[in-house]
């Protein structure tokens, strides 16, 4: 290599430096505009209420006498859709807005007016005797505000126990005494009785219902075992009982809302509020606790032996008759409440009795969430 | 060398010069669209929010109308931090309801928060009595769908010695639940045809306005009587008059208004966003009858929950009412009572089924309250035990209904701790008379 090819290398070397450095100097274009926004995301889920939480609860039938009722003592009530209605687990379907609300008229209207399954569930022997009924349907449903139930049984004939298959509406009646003059000063009390069914749930945890359901608080069949029956086992442990019978409640279009305690002596108190059914009945004792005096308070217009049954409404009431009563004349010892008020009212439900097949079909609603310390909150 | 120098320093200049006019380059490519964005939060439901702050009133009564103690200067607070002052109700967000029973279920059922609120005499009349109402506390808890409160105070007796020696009681620590008892008064006749009134038995009329006066009371009754007219409401100048008529009486229509007053508790809310400062001071003398009283101003609502222990307690509710510019109404709805007494002619409408003479001064324990409308019967002219003076209850306790209804309450009464009261009421009722929580 010459020198002058030495020196021209010297130079291409520095000029090519020189076009890399302003190659690496020259200024970079801008970056590219922004790209556009991506499109929003799906819209959240529409407000639900939160599911009500699964839980135990119990169900009694009566064929007449109440004394005598056959019952599922512990039944699993499933809000959230993840078991099976079998066996003794009840199904509470969500009705969406497209699914009808089912009626409460007593009438089924099937799977298609309750949108889900029935469960059969089993019934024993709960108290006194054994009344044949074996086994009952259950349907629920729940939606934002209500929750609904179905219950149906058929009853069982037993000549032996003087079981009939019929519509039993004859509760607690004032008969007039043989004998009796004027107006007797103690009238005959007939218990009587109906066909009831009874739905029962914690209002705050029971010792033990989880494992015993409602035997916890009732019937043991012993007498001699403190407390035995009606009440649970500990302070602030409250029961909610919901009791419909064919007299007594199905006229009005609720049931009796009541609730339990720890104390056997209140035994089952009505809910708080303008109760569904009102004493008609005088009742004195003396200082032995002998009753002195009972004697209904009304009558129906025009009795005396007008023999007034249920339902007895209030605008159907005049002062009862000192006078005219002749042996064996009868008067129902409750006065039928249409208005029942605050927590005392509000579980609708409604009754019918399909002769033919002796089936009574009785439907209820109540609100989820009452906001009565004497119900349960669903 | 030099050269080289030279060409050193022009390249550089060269460079420099490059560098500094070089052109920049293009712009790059728009981005790509950004990816979907994530779901939306679950909806609330706005209904369910907490409740707004807002100042209430609470006013009591003890066998009176409108001897109230109370307080204007409550304020009612959801915020979960606030604790309870005399001047502050603190409401606890509830997880259980509590049992609307009228008995203390303590903070096992309405928490920790409570409020032992001062109570001042708010009725400037001084001749009304101060019934001296203490000890009030104060509890508030709400949870999604309703508003609770709690409130227990206590009573006195308050009696005073009259120029004859005896003890008179103006206020018992009772329950008090006789508003309006009619009482047969024995000593007073009426008359009809008032309008035969002439000075000194003839000439001009005294009374030319009947209206008011078909029924007079009188003191004796006979033909050319003298008559004394107690009071003539209309004709004030004509107070204490008396004149001789020739008059018939008519003596089986005598009934006055024996006792008047119950046991009340009324909560006042306003129902404004930006009440007036002295909205209460308005509310107060509106319902309660206060002297000088002043209309509430135009677009204001004051809801009032009105508890009487007899009026409203029978049916387990508070007489909800509603004070606006043109002054107290009740809400929309069947009332939980009727009234039993009419003054222009002083009879009853209705009786008791047991009467006449069910309660009289033969046998005064006689309870007449609840008087409900199925044992009300139509009031006979007949068979009064006039020499006994009679008792006649003064309201009819009815079923109640719609807007007027929908505050739940439930009561006790005893004589140690005094009254406990609970209430409950739905916190949008969808009434337009009602406040919303």
């Amino acid at each position: 290599m010459t020198r002058k090819t030495f020196k021209y290398s010297i130079i291409f070397l520095a000029a090519l430096g020189l076009f890399g450095l302003l190659i690496l100097a020259g200024c970079e274009g801008v970056s590219g505009p922004r790209g556009d926004n991506g499109p929003p995301g799906e819209n959240g889920p529409d407000y639900q209420d939160p599911t009500p939480e699964n839980r135990f609860f119990s169900l009694a039938v009566t064929n007449k006498s109440m004394a005598e009722h056959n019952g599922a003592p512990k039944l699993y009530l499933s809000f959230d859709g993840e078991h099976t209605a079998a066996g003794d687990t009840v199904v509470s379907v969500r009705l969406e807005d497209t699914d009808p609300v089912p009626a409460v008229d007593g009438v089924d209207g099937g799977s298609q007016e309750w949108a889900g399954p029935a469960t059969t569930v089993k019934l024993y022997k709960a108290a006194g005797t054994f009344n044949f009924i074996e086994a009952a349907t259950v349907r629920s449903a729940f939606d934002e505000e209500y929750v609904y139930f179905q219950v149906k049984w058929t009853e069982v004939a037993n000549e032996q126990y003087g079981l009939e298959v019929g519509l039993s509406d004859r509760p607690a009646y004032l008969i007039y005494p043989q004998g009796g003059t004027g107006n007797a000063a103690v009238w005959d009390y007939e218990e009587g009785n109906e066909d009831r069914v009874l739905l029962l749930f914690e209002i705050t945890p029971v010792t033990r219902y989880a494992s015993d359901g409602c035997f916890v608080t009732c019937h043991t069949d012993d007498e001699a075992i403190e407390r035995n029956y009606h009440a649970t086992r500990a302070g602030g442990e409250w029961m909610d009982v919901w009791m419909w019978g064919a007299a007594l409640t199905n006229p009005t279009g609720y049931l009796r809302d009541q609730y339990m305690t720890s104390s056997p002596s209140l035994n089952v108190l009505d809910d708080n509020g303008l109760p569904l059914l009102l004493s008609n009945m005088t009742l004195e004792r003396d200082n032995l606790g002998v009753i002195t005096r009972r004697q209904p308070t009304y009558q129906a217009l025009g009795d005396p032996n007008l023999n007034s049954s249920y339902p007895l409404w209030p605008w159907q009431i005049v002062r009862v008759s000192t006078s005219g009563w002749v042996a064996g004349s009868q008067v129902p010892a409750f006065i039928s409440n249409p208005n029942p008020s605050n927590s005392a009212g509000d579980v609708e439900a409604q009754g019918t009795f399909d002769a033919d097949s002796g089936t009574w079909t009785v439907e209820m609603r109540r609100a989820r969430r009452t906001g009565n310390g004497d119900d349960v909150q669903f | 060398m030099r050269k080289w120098y030279m060409v050193a320093f022009c390249l550089i200049t060269a460079f420099g010069i490059l560098a500094m006019l070089g052109c920049e380059g293009d712009a790059g490519q728009p981005g790509n669209q950004g990816l979907v964005g994530p779901p939306g939060d679950s909806g609330i439901d706005l209904t369910k929010l907490q409740p707004a702050d807002r100042p209430i009133g609470v006013g009591l009564t003890n066998s009176s109308f409108n001897g109230v103690e109370g307080v204007k200067s409550l304020w009612l607070t959801f915020n979960e931090a606030a604790r309870g002052r005399p001047d502050t109700l603190a409401a606890s967000r509830l997880e259980n309801p509590p049992l609307i029973d009228g008995i203390d279920g303590t903070e096992a059922e309405w928490g920790e928060k409570q409020s032992r609120v001062r109570l001042a005499f708010l009725n400037p009349d001084p001749n009304v009595l101060d019934p001296t109402i203490y000890d009030l506390v104060a509890r508030a808890g709400y949870d999604d769908e309703n508003v609770y409160f709690f409130f227990s105070w206590k009573e006195i007796n308050i009696t005073v010695r009259t120029e004859d020696g005896r003890d008179t009681t103006l206020v018992d620590a009772i329950p008090s639940r006789a508003v309006r008892e009619l009482f047969f008064d024995n000593t007073a006749q009426i008359i009809d045809d008032i309008d035969t009134l002439q000075e000194g038995g003839g000439g001009q009329d005294l009374i030319t306005d009947t209206t008011f006066f078909k029924w007079v009371r009188i003191d004796t009754v006979s033909a050319d009587t003298l008559i004394c007219i107690d009071s003539i409401p209309s004709t004030p100048e004509f107070d204490s008059l008396c004149v001789l008529a020739n008059v018939v009486a008519d003596s089986s229509l005598l009934w006055r208004s024996w006792r008047e007053g119950e046991d009340r508790l009324v909560v006042f809310f306003n129902g404004a966003e930006d009440p007036v400062a002295n909205w209460l001071d308005l509310a107060f003398a509106e319902f309660f009858d206060f002297p000088g009283g002043a209309n509430l101003p135009a677009g204001y609502d004051v809801d009032v929950w009105a508890w009487g222990s007899g009026t409203s307690d029978p049916v387990y509710i508070a007489d909800d009412w509603h004070i606006t510019s043109s002054g107290k109404r009740p809400d929309l709805g069947a009332p939980p009572y009727l009234d039993n007494y009419v003054l222009p002619d002083s009879t009853p409408r209705f009786m008791h089924f047991r009467d006449p003479n069910y309660k009289t001064e033969l046998n005064l324990d006689t309870d007449l309250f609840p008087f409900w409308y199925y044992d009300a019967v139509g009031y006979s002219f007949s068979g009064w035990q006039k020499n006994r003076g009679c008792f006649v209850a003064g309201y009819v306790t009815t079923i109640p209904s719609g807007s007027r209804a929908d505050v739940y309450a439930a009561s006790t009464f005893e004589s140690a701790t005094g009254w406990v009261l609970e209430l409950k009421r739905a916190r949008r009722t969808n009434n337009g008379d009602d406040v919303v929580f």
